[in-house]
């Protein structure tokens, strides 16, 4: 089901008045409901994998469950550490297994043919036509870091398993995320809800909000930036390079208008999501951006692999070495394919400047707190990294490393300075437009919208969702997949 | 909680009172412009149909007429259409409605109500057919929304269509004839909503006494030598039971490149040569 479609429209209010007014009062009876109706919820999609999704969540539990009892049963320091480590390593890999078959098979197999057609040896891949489960790389990882905090203690395994479930599979954030970490949804889950206005008419805006980034700048940016990258043999330098930038405002338009949309959603059921984007296209430098874009995903990278490799304590060389393993891991993760790969190899690159020159963690807080407009240097250096992020999507959003080559080798030729072939409807550079200021004006706030100061008075409020929603209805058209579904 | 529902009832109907004042508005503004929307008192004959009528037939070639046919349009809409504008323009005294083999088959149907060929009639329904389609098409979010876009538009009559020429240096050739005839008959299944909105375009110029002309444009060999004859069989059955006259051209030996490369819609020398060809049908009587 999509967060776009009427069919949610319909699910929402009804799993709403559900949960408030019939399931209420008992927590386990309404858990069990969220797990239905997120069951629900997947199964629109294709109820097959449902299966797929109980089978993980099944083994993640009972994996944490085992960890408990084996630290309670064995004696000595040792047999507890091996015994938990051995099921701790066994989930994560039976989890990545899964994955692993369902994402990345048919790439290994095409890549090893690949290698030894190189040396003439010519094999027949045995491909397997798997189609990949909605949101796998989201609840796979989300079910990891339960598993690793129970391993580390952080978290005690619960025997809870409807809370569990519900964990894995609640769903405002299954598909797309933010991938949630135990310890922050699951005892969440153990709590009574009680219903809050203040947070549910939060909710009710940063849906809102979503939406709006979604079908209105993402949807239309993306009719361009297909056209762009769909003929990219045809358009000169300067087109190429706005297909570039129409893209990087779809990706930030989708992605972070489907997290508003979820965050929102489950506050609505009296939970509280992460953040996943703090205005990334405001950041002064590239380690900035990364610590304000898909926030859940760096931080899992962050926690569960950086600083397990060493982190930057280890001086400049480890901390760079480092680096380049989470960017390498983190594009692999988007997808079986080298574009990832060499876009998440890129943003390092990117990223190594800073961390030789230790300044890395300069640009913390958000840009020009407190003030209406930014230095011309801030304004300068939020340039430079849009531009600089906006060229490794290419990578991201090209079908093959060729075609990202052909886009980058005519954005810097002297084609570059020709007069662009595609620019924009009048109507959608505009929207774009008022979009950044509303982004900017709001960009100390939770999500733009929220106490945003052109939003003080009432009636400006609501003239201001009114046309929100006017406009959503008159772009929603045809449901538009949100992109990291893939993932 | 109270609060909370109270204020989203308040915020969707505010929301719902804005759609609806934009919904009267427009109404009102096609009421307006309906008659507004007057053929010059010269014309007579109008041409109705999808792609195939709108490229094989020019209004230049043919006195007091106006081709007001439009890609992909189905008998529902062309009914829809022909009552509109023959209850404004009273002078209409013929039409001339595309009828080809393919225009019975169930490829038409898929077309039937999606955003492109619904959104534009829309605003030719009453209300009460308004209603029930929104009924029907609620959890169809691209018809919602097309229906929503057309209220914002100024032009009221999408509908309207007109001659139309298609430019291509592609030849005539088999695999396009076969992509086409493939498309079109492969399910072999008829078009019920055709076949019924047909014979209502039938019933209603008999009662309106406007001559009524079935136009079969004219088919490359290769193409009708490959339409299942059953199609054939039921083209020629749905005719002579609605008593309509026709006027086919698919026996024409027309050139290659009279014809766009699917054997089935003529090029603009064909469109040239089917209007003489018509028009002179018309100066020897109907």
């Amino acid at each position: 089901m999509l967060f776009n479609s009427i069919e949610f429209a319909v699910f929402l209010p009804i799993v709403f008045i559900l949960y408030w007014f019939v399931f209420n009062k008992q927590l386990r009876l309404q858990n069990l409901f969220i797990v239905f109706v997120s069951y629900i919820f997947y199964g629109w999609w294709d109820w097959r994998f449902l299966i797929l999704i109980a089978f993980t969540t099944l083994c993640s539990w009972f994996s944490g469950i085992l960890i408990e009892k084996i630290r309670l049963k064995h004696e000595t320091k040792i047999q507890k550490i091996n015994w938990a480590k051995i099921i701790s390593t066994s989930n994560i890999i039976l989890n990545l297994g899964i994955l692993g078959v369902y994402k990345y098979f048919n790439f290994f197999v095409a890549s090893f043919v690949e290698a030894f057609a190189n040396i003439n040896i010519h094999l027949e891949p045995a491909t397997l036509y798997l189609i990949l489960p909605v949101g796998i790389s989201f609840y796979t990882f989300q079910a990891l870091s339960y598993s690793i905090d129970v391993y580390r203690k952080q978290l005690k395994a619960t025997n809870d398993i409807v809370s569990f479930f519900a964990y894995i599979s609640f769903f405002p954030q299954l598909v797309a995320g933010p991938i949630e970490r135990a310890t922050n949804l699951l005892p969440q889950f153990y709590k009574k809800r009680t219903f809050d206005y203040e947070n549910s008419i939060k909710g009710m805006r940063q849906i809102l909000w979503g939406l709006f980034k979604k079908v209105v700048i993402a949807d239309n940016c993306a009719q361009y930036a297909n056209t762009i990258f769909d003929n990219f043999n045809d358009y000169n330098g300067s087109t190429l390079f706005i297909g570039a930038i129409f893209f990087a405002i779809q990706i930030y338009g989708d992605f972070s208008g489907y997290s508003d949309i979820a965050i929102g959603t489950a506050r609505l059921f009296g939970f509280n999501l992460m953040k996943n984007f703090a205005f990334p296209y405001f950041s002064r430098d590239i380690a900035e951006f990364w610590r304000r874009w898909h926030i859940s995903l760096s931080t899992w990278f962050r926690d569960y692999l950086y600083i397990p490799l060493g982190g930057s304590r280890g001086g400049k060389w480890l901390s760079i070495r480092n680096t380049l393993i989470i960017f390498t891991v983190s594009g692999f993760w988007h997808g079986a394919n080298r574009t990832f790969i060499i876009w998440g190899l890129i943003n390092a690159l990117f990223i190594f400047p800073s961390i030789l020159l230790k300044t890395n963690r300069v640009n913390l807080e958000i840009v020009a707190k407190g003030k209406w407009l930014p230095s011309i240097s801030d304004l300068y250096k939020i340039a430079t990294t849009f531009i600089l992020v906006s060229l490794a999507w290419i990578f991201f959003r090209s079908e093959s490393v060729f075609q990202s080559y052909i886009i980058i080798k005519e954005i810097f030729s002297i084609s570059f300075f020709s007069i662009p072939e595609i620019t924009g409807d009048r109507f959608l550079k505009i929207a774009v437009l008022i979009f950044f200021i509303i982004e900017w004006l709001g960009r100390e706030s939770e999500f733009a919208i929220h106490k945003n100061v052109l939003l003080k008075n009432n009636i400006t409020r609501w003239i201001f969702y009114v046309i929100l929603s006017i406009s959503i209805l008159y772009f929603i058209g045809e449901e538009q997949q949100f992109i990291y579904f893939q993932f | 909680m109270r609060k909370f529902i109270y204020k989203i009832l308040i915020f969707t109907t505010t929301l719902l009172v804005v759609i609806v004042l934009l919904f009267f508005r427009y109404d009102l503004c096609v009421k307006v412009n309906a008659n507004n929307f007057k053929l010059p008192p010269n014309i007579t004959k109008i041409i109705i149909g999808d792609s195939h009528v709108q490229l094989a037939l020019n209004n230049k070639y043919i006195p007091n007429s106006v081709s007001l046919s439009i890609a992909s349009e189905s008998y529902l809409y062309s009914y829809k259409k022909i009552k509109h504008i023959t209850e404004n323009n009273p002078q209409v005294d013929t039409v001339f409605l595309g009828a080809g083999y393919h225009n019975f088959s169930s490829y038409y149907d898929a077309d039937l109500y999606n955003q492109y060929s619904f959104n534009n009639y829309f605003y030719l329904f009453n209300l009460n057919e308004q209603i029930t389609l929104l009924a029907n098409y609620y959890f169809d979010t691209n018809f919602l929304s097309g229906a929503f876009k057309q209220l914002f538009k100024k032009d009221y009559y999408q509908w309207k269509g007109g001659f139309d020429i298609i430019n291509t240096d592609l030849p005539l050739n088999c695999s396009s004839i076969d992509k086409r005839i493939q498309e079109q008959f492969s399910k072999r299944i008829y078009s019920l909503s055709n076949i019924k909105y047909f014979e209502n375009i039938c019933s209603y110029c008999k009662l309106n006494k406007i001559t009524l002309i079935a136009i079969n444009t004219p088919l490359h060999k290769m193409y009708y030598e490959r339409v299942p004859l059953n199609y054939i069989k039921t083209y020629n059955n749905i005719m002579q039971k609605n008593k309509i006259r026709v006027i086919d051209f698919k026996g024409l030996n027309f050139k290659d490149e009279d014809f766009l490369p699917d054997g089935d819609h003529v090029s603009e020398k064909g469109a040239t040569k089917t209007s003489v060809l018509l028009n002179e049908i018309i100066k020897n009587g109907l």
